[in-house]
Parts: C-alpha cells; sequence; structure tokens
C-alpha cells in the first residue's frame, strides 16, 4: 500500500482542523484508516495494489470539498475544547500553583507575624522582627493591641511616648490601678521618657518617685509602689556584696555609694512591709491582652498566647531577685556602721515581704511561685545570719526553721513524682504534654484528658505532610509545563511540536479517585482504627513508623495519579497516529527522566522545608533553581535521547500538567481545610495544653494542668511558712 | 438509479443513528453495510458520511473509540450516546410519520383510483 499518498490526502481533507491539534490529528487518522480500508476492499475484489489505491483516491473525491464539510461540522466543538484549553492554561493552572504558594506561604507568614507581635509584647525594645505581608483571607491581624485602649500595655520603647500621653490623659481612670501597676513593673529610662527631658538625675529621681506616688495614691494598700520605689532607691544608693560579679580582682564587700538615695530605698523597704497586700495585675493586664488578640483557631494562634502569657511574667523577677539581694546587704551595712536597731528593722521585713509575695494574686504560673519561694529561701537563710549577728536568737532560729521547711517542701515537691502517671502521659500524651511533663507527674490526667493533644499533633504532621505533597505537585506541574515549553522551543518541525491532551472528565475523576481519594480514605480509616492505628507516641518505632505511612501514601498520591493519566495519554497518542516508543524504551528513559526529576523535586522539597526554619526567601530561590536546572538537564538529555519521539514525550509532559493541576486544587480546595478544621476541633478539646487559654477567663497558669499544680505547691509553701494558704 | 443530493442527505442523519443503535461501527462498516442492505442503490461517499458522523459527535449523541478489529487494526468506532439513542427514536419515529404521510399522498383515496 501507498501510505504516504493516502497520509497526504487524509491531511488535505483535514487541513481545516488544524487549529485544533488532537482533533486533527485524530480525523486525519480515521480518514486514513478509511482508505486504507477502501483500498483493501477494492484488492480484495481482484485489483492490483496500485489500482486499489488509485481507485480508493478516487472515490474519496475531492480533499478541499471534504475540508469545509468537515470545517462546518466541527466548528462548535473546536470553540468549545479551544475555550476549554484556554481556560485550562489560563485559569485552572496558574489557580492551582497560586494556591499551593497561597497554602505555604500562608503558614509562613502566620509564623512570622507571631513572632513580630510576641516581639512587640517583649520589652526589652530589641529589634523590630521581619513580617512577611499577610494576604487576604489569612486571617492575621496586623496590630492587634493597636486600639488607644490598650497602647498602655505596650511599654516598648517606640510606644514610649504615646503611652506617656496617655498616663497624662488616663491616670485617673477607675481601672488605673491596674495599668499603673504594669507600668510600674515596666518604668525605666526607656519608657517613662519625660526622663529624657529631665535636666540632672536629681530631676529624674523626682519624676520616678512622683510617678510611683501617684500609682499609691491610687492603691494605697498596694506594697507595689512602696517596693518599686525601694529597689529603685536602693539600687542607686548600694550595692550588695552578693550583687558584684564574682573575680579576685573584684572585691566582695557591700558598699554605700549614695547615702540619700540609701536612706530613702531604706523607708520605703519599710514601707512596704506594712502594707496589707501586694497585688501586680499581672493576670489582670494577661487577661486584657488575650482578649484584645482575636479567637485563637489554629495552632499558632494557641502558640501566641502561650508567648504572650510567658512574657507577661518576666520583667519583675529581676526585681525580686535583687530585692532578695539587697536586704541582707543593707542589714549588714547599718550592723557595720552601728545601727544596730535599724538593721534588725529592715532584716525584720524580710518575713512580711516574702510572705506579700507568696500572696500576690497573679502569682499563678509555676515559674512565679518557684521565684516567691527562691526570693523566701535567700532571705531568710540571709536572715538567720544577720539574725545570729544581732544576738537576736529567737528570730533567728525561726528563720532558720522557715528556710528549713520551704526547703524541704520544694524538695518534696521536686522528688515525689508519679511513676504510672508519667508512663501514661509518655505513651498517651501529646509532644506539648510530654514536655510539661515535669509539672504533669504529681497531677495526674485521664485518657480522654490526654487523646486530643496527641490527636492534634498527628493532623499537624498530616498537614505538612500535605504541604509536602502540594509542593511536590506544584514542581511537578511547573516542571511538565517547562519540559512542554521547552520541546516546543527545541523542536524544529512543526510536526514534532507536543501539545495539549486534556484527559476527559471520566478519566481525570478515575485518576483523582483512585490516585488521591482513596489512598486519602485508606490512611484516614486505618490511622484511626483502634489498635491497629494507635496513634501513641511511646509505641517502639512510632516515629519512623509515621514517616513511612506519610511518606507512603504521599508517594502514591503523586505516582498514581500521574500513572493513571499517563496510561490514557499514551492510549489516545497511539490512537492519533503518533510515533510512539517501544515499550521497554520508554520505561527506561522515562524512568531515567523521572528519579532525575523526582530526585530534584526531592531536594527542593527538603531545602524548602529548612528554608522555613531559616531564611526562606533565599533557600527556596535556590531550591526552585536547582530544581529548574536539574528539569531542564533531564529533558535536554531526554529529548537528545529520544528525538524521534519528541512528539510524544513532548505532549506527554505537556498533557500530564493537568492532573498535577488538578491534585492541587483537590488539595488545597478539600483536604487541607478539612485537616485544618480537625486541628481546630483537637485543639479546643485539649484542655490540658490549649483550650484553657481559648477561654481567656480566670487565667491561673498557662495550662489547667499548671494551675492545679500551682495551687498546690502554693499552698505547701505558705504552711510551711506557718501560714493559712 | 442516481438519487437527488437533498433526499440523500436528508437520509443520512437517520441511517447512521439506526444502524448505530444496533451496535458500535466505524465509518468504512456504515458504508458497506448501507451499501449492502440497499443493495447498492445507497453508494455514500466519504464526504456524505463523515461530516454527519462529526456533527452527531459534537452535538453529544455518539462517542467515538479507537479499537482493534479482528485483523487487529485500530480503527474510530463511533458509539450511540443515551441522549443519542433518544434522538435515533425520535429520529425514526419522524421518519415513520413523515413516509407514512408522503406514501399516503402518493397512493391517494383507494376508492376513487382503484375504481
Amino acid at each position: 500500500m501507498q501510505e504516504p499518498s493516502f497520509d497526504a490526502l487524509a491531511a488535505e481533507a483535514a487541513a481545516g482542523l488544524k487549529g485544533d491539534r488532537e482533533l486533527y490529528l485524530e480525523i486525519k487518522e480515521e480518514l486514513q484508516t478509511h482508505l486504507e480500508d477502501k483500498a483493501a476492499k477494492y484488492a480484495s475484489d481482484g485489483h492490483d495494489e496500485e489500482e486499489s489505491v488509485a481507485l480508493a483516491k478516487k472515490s474519496f473525491g475531492s480533499p478541499l470539498d471534504m475540508a469545509a464539510e468537515l470545517v462546518e461540522a466541527n466548528r462548535g466543538r473546536m470553540r468549545l475544547r479551544g475555550l476549554l484549553r484556554l481556560g485550562f492554561n489560563a485559569l485552572v493552572i496558574p489557580l492551582a500553583i497560586v494556591l499551593a504558594i497561597y497554602v505555604g506561604y500562608g503558614r509562613l507568614a502566620r509564623l512570622s507575624w507571631i513572632q513580630a507581635t510576641t516581639a512587640s509584647f517583649v520589652d526589652s525594645g530589641g529589634p523590630t522582627k521581619y513580617k512577611l505581608p499577610a494576604l487576604p483571607f489569612m486571617g492575621i491581624e496586623e496590630d492587634p493591641l493597636a486600639s488607644s485602649d490598650l497602647h498602655q500595655l505596650r511599654a516598648d520603647e517606640q510606644n514610649a511616648a504615646d503611652i506617656h500621653r496617655y498616663w497624662e490623659a488616663h491616670r485617673s481612670d477607675s481601672d488605673s490601678n491596674i495599668y499603673y501597676a504594669y507600668y510600674s513593673l515596666f518604668a525605666n529610662e526607656n519608657t517613662v521618657t519625660h526622663w529624657k527631658r529631665a535636666r540632672n538625675e536629681q530631676e529624674k529621681e523626682e519624676l520616678y518617685a512622683a510617678e510611683m506616688h501617684h500609682g499609691e495614691q491610687l492603691e494605697p494598700q498596694n506594697a507595689l509602689y512602696n517596693t518599686s520605689l525601694a529597689i529603685y532607691y536602693l539600687q542607686k544608693g548600694m550595692i550588695a556584696k552578693e550583687e558584684r560579679a564574682k573575680g579576685p580582682e573584684v572585691p566582695q564587700t557591700d558598699e554605700v555609694w549614695n547615702r540619700h538615695a540609701f536612706e530613702l530605698g531604706i523607708a520605703e523597704l519599710q514601707n512596704a512591709a506594712r502594707k496589707p497586700y501586694l497585688h501586680t495585675y499581672q493576670m489582670e493586664v494577661l487577661r486584657k491582652k488575650l482578649v484584645a488578640i482575636p479567637a485563637p483557631r489554629f495552632t499558632e494562634d494557641y502558640l501566641q498566647l502561650l508567648m504572650v502569657a510567658s512574657s507577661e511574667t518576666f520583667p519583675e523577677y529581676a526585681k525580686w531577685r535583687a530585692l532578695a539581694r539587697k536586704i541582707p546587704g543593707c542589714a549588714r551595712l547599718l550592723l557595720a556602721e552601728g545601727r544596730r536597731a535599724d538593721a534588725e528593722a529592715v532584716m525584720d521585713t524580710w518575713k512580711p515581704l516574702s510572705l506579700l509575695l507568696m500572696r500576690d494574686p497573679s502569682n499563678s504560673t509555676l515559674i512565679k511561685v518557684l521565684v516567691a519561694r527562691a526570693v523566701a529561701t535567700i532571705l531568710s537563710e540571709k536572715a538567720a545570719e544577720i539574725y545570729d549577728r544581732l544576738g537576736a536568737t529567737a528570730k533567728a532560729d525561726e528563720a532558720r526553721s522557715l528556710s528549713a521547711r520551704l526547703e524541704k517542701e520544694y524538695k518534696d515537691w521536686k522528688t515525689a513524682g508519679n511513676a504510672r502517671n508519667d508512663a501514661s502521659v509518655a505513651l498517651h500524651g501529646s509532644i506539648m504534654a510530654n514536655t510539661l511533663l515535669p509539672v504533669f507527674s504529681n497531677t495526674p490526667s485521664t485518657m480522654q484528658e490526654l487523646t486530643p493533644g496527641r490527636m492534634h499533633d498527628h493532623v499537624i504532621a498530616e498537614e505538612v505532610a500535605v504541604q509536602i505533597v502540594m509542593l511536590l505537585l506544584m514542581l511537578a506541574l511547573l516542571g511538565t509545563v517547562g519540559l512542554g515549553a521547552l520541546w516546543l522551543l527545541q523542536m524544529r518541525r512543526a510536526a514534532a511540536i507536543p501539545f495539549l491532551l486534556l484527559p476527559p472528565a471520566k478519566e481525570m475523576a478515575r485518576a483523582l479517585l483512585l490516585g488521591l481519594v482513596l489512598p486519602i480514605v485508606v490512611y484516614w480509616v486505618y490511622s484511626r482504627l483502634p489498635g491497629i492505628g494507635g496513634r501513641e507516641f511511646g509505641w517502639r518505632g512510632m516515629w519512623p513508623r509515621f514517616i513511612i505511612e506519610l511518606g507512603a501514601v504521599g508517594l502514591v498520591m503523586i505516582w498514581l495519579p500521574a500513572f493513571l493519566i499517563k496510561r490514557y495519554i499514551h492510549r489516545r497518542c497511539e490512537g492519533l497516529g503518533i510515533a510512539l516508543p517501544p515499550r521497554k524504551e520508554e520505561w527506561s528513559s522515562g524512568w531515567k527522566v523521572y528519579s532525575i526529576v523526582f530526585a530534584a523535586l526531592l531536594l527542593a522539597a527538603v531545602a524548602l522545608f529548612f528554608a522555613t526554619q531559616v531564611h526562606v526567601t533565599f533557600e527556596l530561590v535556590a531550591a526552585l533553581l536547582m530544581a529548574a536546572g536539574l528539569i531542564g538537564a533531564a529533558s535536554r538529555y531526554a529529548l537528545k535521547k529520544r528525538r524521534e519521539h519528541g512528539l510524544y514525550y513532548g505532549t506527554l509532559a505537556r498533557s500530564m500538567a493537568a492532573v498535577y493541576a488538578f491534585a492541587i486544587l483537590f488539595l488545597a480546595i478539600i483536604v487541607q481545610p478539612w485537616l485544618l478544621y480537625n486541628e481546630a476541633q483537637w485543639l479546643r478539646r485539649d484542655t490540658i495544653c490549649f483550650g484553657y487559654l481559648a477561654e481567656k477567663q480566670n487565667i491561673a497558669g498557662f495550662t489547667s494542668i499548671e494551675a492545679k499544680t500551682v495551687q498546690r505547691l502554693n499552698a505547701e509553701l505558705l504552711t510551711a511558712m506557718g501560714e493559712k494558704p | 438509479m442516481p438519487f437527488n443530493t437533498e433526499l440523500v442527505g436528508s437520509t443520512v442523519e437517520l441511517l447512521v443513528l439506526k444502524l448505530l443503535a444496533e451496535r458500535a461501527m466505524y465509518g468504512y462498516e456504515i458504508i458497506q453495510i448501507v451499501n449492502e442492505r440497499t443493495d447498492g442503490a445507497f453508494n455514500w461517499k466519504e464526504g456524505t458520511l463523515y461530516p454527519v458522523l462529526h456533527r452527531l459527535e459534537g452535538n453529544g449523541f455518539l462517542v467515538t473509540e479507537w479499537q482493534a478489529g479482528d485483523s487487529g487494526k485500530k480503527r474510530r468506532y463511533y458509539k450511540l450516546t443515551t441522549k443519542g439513542r433518544g434522538h435515533a427514536e425520535e429520529k425514526v419515529a419522524e421518519w415513520r410519520t413523515f413516509s407514512g404521510s408522503v406514501n399516503a399522498v402518493l397512493c391517494g383515496p383507494t376508492t376513487q383510483f382503484g375504481r
């Protein structure tokens, strides 16, 4: 048979359909087969080959007339298919890429926002953290505490002027005691801006004293302002030997620097010890801050609340530590000057001040209770020493006895564990619960309390797995689009230019159902089955097993849909008369290309994963460039080796983009939101670590388990001091 | 006897639908069967059949699939969709009414001419 002549005739008849490459090839192939069948019929009727071909061609009629008829008959669907391709190229692929980036970027932006916001709560006035710009619908509030009512809760240097203006206007408001207590804790040369305007040290001192006395007027029974003034004056007036840096060249002595400040400090110390209570209002301030922050939904939100809560407890530690060192120093200095009565009076402040600190209603976190205990222990030990020198034996014995009891209570609390509870938390608890294990040890928790945290951890791991799969799919999508473009540029013959074969809806649905939905459903059911799926971290090999499980599901999700669509495209190319490589060669060449591409994508993913921990911009760009370079090299290799099958490989690459795009859309629109919903649900139910903060009311301790522990420890320490809890 | 082109054209769609209602067929096969069943009276050209097939396919009445026949050669088979089956039934019913009416006129009232 003279097939080339049939080919030319069929091509001429189908020429009007060239605008739709797939349709053109298909109709041309159909007409060519028709002509071959016809010639075969003539041959079977007794004509020789040449006659048969000639008769078949003759009976075909004018190819030009046929071309016009075919264009007319196919006009409608050509337009529709053209629109579909345009929509796919212009909408589906960009949407898939944008969504994949949005999901990944969203998480990074939230993390950077939380870092920056947290930094703004910490009062060190450190460098401003860089924030990634928020995109719409990310649920990111630029500055949750920017409203004027809360301005006074932000004591960082940048806002010092505003804060002070606010104070001038609102210093006598009904709830000013809360804000003023907070102000007193943070007041220093950075925050009390008008100090900078003071002409000399004297003026500076007067301004600070005026601020503290104003606080005392607001709440005369609160020891906070006298304590703050005492520490301020004593820091100016003296140094205790315990405060000096250690070293042979540093004289380990107590020393008065400023007599005036020293005397004022001693007076304020005694004033403070006479007050009935100390209230720092830190929990009230924390509550106000937490209420101002949008309701928590995801892990980052809860972590932010935790960070805000923890930042709220630090500032006053330095003051209490200084106090614990100054009081014995003061007493020793007074003793050395022969002022025995004054020395005894100063030392007598140790117990009332320790008790004031222990009874501070804001003393509701473990670290604060431990600081109060440490202050009381240090003071009692030093007091015993000073009382001995003063000859006040009864007082010395009492101080020694209280010191021993405090120490014993603390040691008992520290060493008394609950092995059964420890084992239960290790096996059934979340990562966070296990971090809190020392606190947990004496405070048993039930399975019902522990399970949500553990499930939350697993959902987080699943989210990360889905994000990695989405990233790989996005890189695969970009890779296939790039490969198609590369072939388009490099193949010189027009006939070998690849085109987009859009799989029909049925094929696409099958690939997505079998390749994505089914693995996810199977994994979901398997991972939640009691016994088989067990999610206990304490199980031996749990993490490797978890990584293997998620890795296997991820690989199936990347490979299976692509495999199914590739099979369809192969079949379709066969129908369109596109030269196909022998199966063995195709497999071998394809395997090489995929291995290189997959390795590149994997490297890029790993690089990106670490980039989120280091600095995203450079590593992301580097990872993408690396992946693009490797894919480019792989494609050049494949093209060079298999040039005669360029149309097949190019078309395959270009058409695979469809399945990757739809897979990304499926994961971004259905799977990811579903996981986020699960994350929010488990967080809400995790009463041990997170759910407690969500209530934002009656906060005692960062977590419920801490609150229980703190309550008990505080009561034990007060009992040790001979007080009623 | 060669038929009027318009007359042939108006029946191609009907006959194609009717044949495909029996089973899936490829283009050349349809031409052959029509030729056999009409004892060579209908000898369709490619230009007659394929535009009709493609129009029906474009309208969703037919779907196609490349299949290997007995000889192993791959051909493009046309198959009726559910929509196409309904359309075929409508067309056949329409033709029956139409041809009945034409025949009624051609045959005339038997009482007048018969006598």
